[in-house]
C-alpha cells in the first residue's frame, strides 16, 4: 500500500503596527514596484500596513527558500495574487486587514489565506443580500450583535481563503456556502477546497485553503522579526 | 433604446458622485475621493468594504447590483465602479 505524504500549509500572523525600525527595515526590503505601490496609498496608515506586510512576507519566503529576502521577485497574477518569479517552488497567499497580516506558504499546491477583523456595517443586511440563505439566515439567528459579526467574518474569511486558494474572483462565488463544512465547491471555477479556521486574534478571523477535498497539515505561528 | 443609454449615462454620474461621499463614510475617514481615485491602490478600499459600499449604493438608488461579474482587475477607480454598477444593476 503505497502512502502519499500529507500536504503541509504554514501560516504565519503578525501584527503591522511595528516600531520605526521595523517599518525601515521592512521598506528596505522592498523593490521598486512595491515602493510605489506603497507610495501612492492616501493615508498614511495604509503605506505602513502594506510595507510591512510586504516586507514580513519577503522575509518569511527568504526564510522557507534560503534566499535573501531582498533578492525576491515577484509578478502580480490576475485578480492581484502575488507569485514569485521564477516560482522557486513555494505557493504563498498574503492577507492584511487593519493592523493584522497573515503569510501563508504551501510547497505542494497553490493556497488562500485571509484574515479579516470583525467586519463593520449591517452583517445581517449583507449577509441577506450576497449570501447564500442559509449563511444569512446563520447570521441573523445569531444571539446578540458581537455573534452575527463574528458569524459574518469567520464566513467573509473561509469564502476569501476558498478563492485565493482558487485564483479567481471572489464576486461570483459571494453566494457559495462555506459555513457547514470543511469541503466547499468553488462555483467559478467548479471545483472542490478544502478550508479551514484557524485561530485568529481576539476581534478577528483567520482562515486558510487548500484546492482539493485532501486533508492537509497547517502549522500556524506568530510571525518573529528576528 | 437611446433613452436607455442615456438614463445609465445619467445613473452612473448620480452614482459616481454619492460614491465620492459614501466611500469616506464606509472608510470611517476623513479623505477626498474624486471619480479618478484608485479604489484599493489609493484609498485601500477592501472587499468587504466594497460589499458595505455596494449595499448603501442599492438603498440610497432603490437598485439592485449584479456583482457576479465584477471583476477588480478591470475596475480600478471610483468612476469604474459607477460604470459597471450604472450597466449592471436593475430598478427594484
Amino acid at each position: 500500500m503505497s502512502t502519499t505524504a500529507m500536504s503541509t500549509v504554514t501560516v504565519w500572523t503578525l501584527r503591522t503596527d511595528v516600531a520605526p525600525d521595523v517599518l525601515a527595515r521592512c521598506h528596505d526590503l522592498l523593490d521598486d514596484t512595491e515602493r510605489t505601490r506603497a507610495a501612492a496609498f492616501v493615508h498614511e496608515t495604509d503605506r505602513r500596513r502594506f510595507i510591512v506586510a510586504h516586507g514580513a512576507l519577503r522575509l518569511v519566503l527568504g526564510r522557507e527558500l534560503g534566499v535573501p529576502a531582498r533578492r525576491l521577485a515577484f509578478t502580480s497574477g490576475r485578480h492581484g495574487k502575488p507569485r514569485l518569479t521564477p516560482f522557486a517552488g513555494l505557493h504563498m497567499s498574503l492577507s492584511h486587514c487593519a493592523d493584522l497580516a497573515a503569510v501563508a506558504t504551501s510547497p505542494a499546491q497553490p493556497v488562500g489565506v485571509d484574515i479579516q477583523q470583525h467586519v463593520r456595517g449591517d452583517v445581517a443586511a449583507m449577509a441577506t443580500r450576497f449570501f447564500a440563505p442559509e449563511e444569512a439566515r446563520y447570521v441573523v439567528a445569531a444571539p446578540d450583535d458581537d455573534s452575527g459579526v463574528d458569524r459574518f467574518t469567520r464566513l467573509w474569511t473561509r469564502k476569501e481563503a476558498v478563492v485565493k486558494a482558487a485564483g479567481t474572483r471572489l464576486w461570483p462565488n459571494l453566494g457559495m456556502p462555506v459555513h457547514r463544512h470543511d469541503v466547499v465547491q468553488c462555483v467559478a471555477p467548479r471545483g472542490p477546497h478544502r478550508v479551514t479556521d484557524l485561530v485568529a486574534p481576539q476581534g478577528s478571523r483567520l482562515a486558510v485553503a487548500l484546492p482539493g477535498a485532501e486533508p492537509y497539515d497547517v502549522r500556524v505561528g506568530a510571525f518573529r522579526w528576528s | 433604446m437611446a433613452q436607455d443609454v442615456e438614463t445609465a449615462a445619467t445613473l452612473q454620474q448620480r452614482i459616481a458622485k454619492a460614491m465620492t461621499v459614501l466611500v469616506g463614510r464606509v472608510l470611517r475617514s476623513e479623505v477626498a475621493v474624486t471619480e479618478d481615485s484608485l479604489l484599493m491602490e489609493e484609498l485601500a478600499l477592501s472587499s468587504s468594504l466594497i460589499l458595505e459600499l455596494l449595499l448603501e449604493l442599492e438603498d440610497e438608488f432603490e437598485i439592485q447590483i449584479d456583482v457576479e461579474e465584477m471583476d477588480e482587475d478591470e475596475i480600478n477607480t471610483v468612476g469604474d465602479l459607477a460604470e459597471y454598477i450604472a450597466n449592471h444593476s436593475i430598478a427594484r
